[in-house]
């Protein structure tokens, strides 16, 4: 079933710049679907779309099935989960389990099953030890992963997340790809963070105003003028192999990770050696720290 | 609200150090907030009828036994009475040329028993505890709601202050002759313009997060409060206090304890 969908959807600002302008989009329900553009391209616009929170000019929106409008949009908008870009924006009450328990509480739990359901949320996102805590004291990435509990407390079946890497170090940029990649849920990423969007979604809509591109990314990726015209950079182990290509270096698949790189390396060198194996894998030392591992098996 | 803009600006106040934290380590955490509050107003509005100085001295006296039972610290209690302190001098100062000093000890006694007790109260309850009982005891919603946010938003402003002080230090503006100072004046003015422009932007954001969950106009609390044996009894503990009280300066009871 299609989620989501935007037909030549049209939005300008009160300014009346133009914000988007004839957007298409179909988001199929359990697909991971990032939407790739530089600052301005107008991808938290399509967000606040997508939630009603604004309503296009021109074309429609329709949420499971069913056009988006103004009378509807406060039901349409419980199957839609929105993770804010800046998490202060979302955490509005002074601790963090009253403001995961906020969203369930409106949805009229209470007693025992709310508490089961923030308990669950908080577990699930590694902010459990957070819960009496005061939001000004958290760290960045806590306050991620307590946002990110606030909108999954709520059961959205889509997950609409704004710039979700945004600001993160990278320990918490792992943890938090881990979470997003352990939902089964529909899910729109909007970012510039290529790399993440890599890991986090299978296809992407490149968007400045208008639709750029839409596909898979290694259509994306290997086009230059594309990724110039969106301002998005390639991962930096994707740009590697580009330019080992220029050498002269033959990849069957253009790798967009580090394990898909790995797996390419391994199948030339495998070619090439007649029989060995290289293996790269990350483990975690009993102190949290994440190595990395690296076995050579020759015959 | 532009005012406290104004103060966060000029760096005049900085939000303290979250209250919640040394909240939970009083002896009246656990406390339900509605008998804190009650038990409260109680004391307050009966001390603000007296005008005799040896119940006053007493009900100054109960204020203080109260604070230390608390186990508040008294380091942080003195951080929040410094602003307050000013306050209170600005405003028995005239009662002092106008009525006599005894009328002038009387109003500071006032004013600090009272001050002191609502204090205790608030600073030994988390935010959400107080908020959540303000709405229990029929406070408007939008009222409850106004204040909690308040002390949400009130320390990320309060770090987007300071970061824009020190932004603007780094680039050479010193604090100048103070308030007499018009380029001085001018950079406050202008702080304080784009924290509430900034103020602004984030209310929309807000509002969206809240709609995005399904606000409905009231600001739930989740926390479960119930009305304990140890809550009531401080409310009958405090409201018999000041009825005592009420009666020492009415001068149905007479009794001098020195």
């Amino acid at each position: 079933m299609e989620a989501l969908v935007t037909r030549k959807v049209g939005y300008a600002y009160e300014d009346g710049t133009t914000a988007l302008d004839g957007i298409d989009l179909v988001v199929q329900e359990g697909e991971r679907v990032a939407i790739l553009g530089p600052n301005g391209a107008g991808k938290s616009t399509l967000l606040e779309l997508l939630m009603g929170f604004r309503f296009p000019y021109d074309g429609s929106v329709d949420i499971f099935g069913r056009r988006l409008m103004k009378k509807n949009a406060v039901l349409l908008r419980r199957r839609l989960g929105l993770l804010f870009q800046d998490p202060d924006d979302q955490i509005f009450l002074p601790r963090v389990w009253d403001d995961v328990a906020f969203g369930p509480m409106n949805l009229g739990y209470n007693g025992g099953e709310l508490e089961e359901r923030v308990e669950g949320v908080l577990r699930s996102t590694g902010a459990w030890d957070l819960r009496e805590r005061v939001p000004h004291r958290l760290s960045h990435g806590e306050k991620k992963k307590v946002a990110v509990a606030g909108v999954l407390a709520m059961k959205p079946d889509v997950l609409l997340l704004d710039e979700p890497t945004a600001g993160l170090d990278p320990q918490s940029r792992v943890e938090l790809i881990r979470i997003i990649n352990g939902l089964d849920k529909t899910i729109v990423v909007a970012t510039h963070d290529v790399e993440a969007a890599v890991l986090m979604t299978s296809r992407a809509v490149v968007l400045r105003v208008s639709k750029l591109a839409e596909g898979g990314f290694r259509d994306i990726l290997s086009n230059a003028d594309l990724l110039v015209r969106a301002n998005l950079d390639v991962p930096a182990i994707t740009h590697l192999f580009q330019v080992l290509a220029t050498l002269g270096y033959h990849y069957e698949e253009l790798p967009l990770n580090i394990d898909e790189a790995v797996e390419q390396i391994t199948r030339t060198i495998v070619r090439g050696q007649k029989h060995a194996h290289l293996h790269i894998h990350e483990h975690e030392h009993p102190g949290g720290d994440v190595g990395r591992h690296e076995d050579k098996l020759h015959d | 609200m532009n005012s406290i803009m104004w103060l966060l600006a000029t760096g005049h106040i900085t939000p303290p150090t979250s209250p919640d934290e040394f909240a939970a380590r009083t002896r009246f955490y656990s406390l339900d907030p509605r008998a804190k509050i009650v038990s409260a107003i109680i004391f307050a509005v009966s001390v603000s009828l007296m005008t005799q100085l040896w119940p006053l001295l007493l009900a100054f006296t109960t204020s203080v036994i109260i604070l230390l039972v608390s186990g508040l610290s008294l380091r942080a209690i003195y951080r929040q009475m410094r602003l307050i302190a000013l306050l209170l001098l600005m405003i028995a100062l005239p009662v002092y040329f106008f009525r006599g000093p005894e009328a002038f000890i009387a109003m500071l006694l006032r004013i600090s028993a009272a001050t002191l007790v609502l204090l205790v109260m608030v600073l030994t309850t988390a935010s959400a505890n107080l908020a959540s009982g303000l709405r229990r005891l029929g406070l408007p919603k939008m009222l409850v709601a106004l204040l909690a946010m308040t002390y949400r938003y009130l320390f990320i402003y309060g770090d987007e202050a300071s970061r824009m002080m020190r932004a603007r230090e780094a680039r050479g503006v010193g604090h100048g002759r103070g308030f007499l100072d018009r380029r001085v004046l001018q950079t406050i003015s202008s702080t304080a313009g784009l924290i509430l422009v900034k103020a602004y932007g984030r209310a929309t954001r807000i509002d969206r997060a809240m709609r995005a969950r399904g606000y409905n106009g009231d600001l739930n609390f989740g926390r479960d409060i119930r009305m304990r044996f140890p809550d009531g009894y401080l409310v009958l503990v405090l409201a018999a206090i000041s009825f005592f009280l009420l009666l020492l300066n009415w001068g149905f009871v007479q009794w001098k304890p020195l």
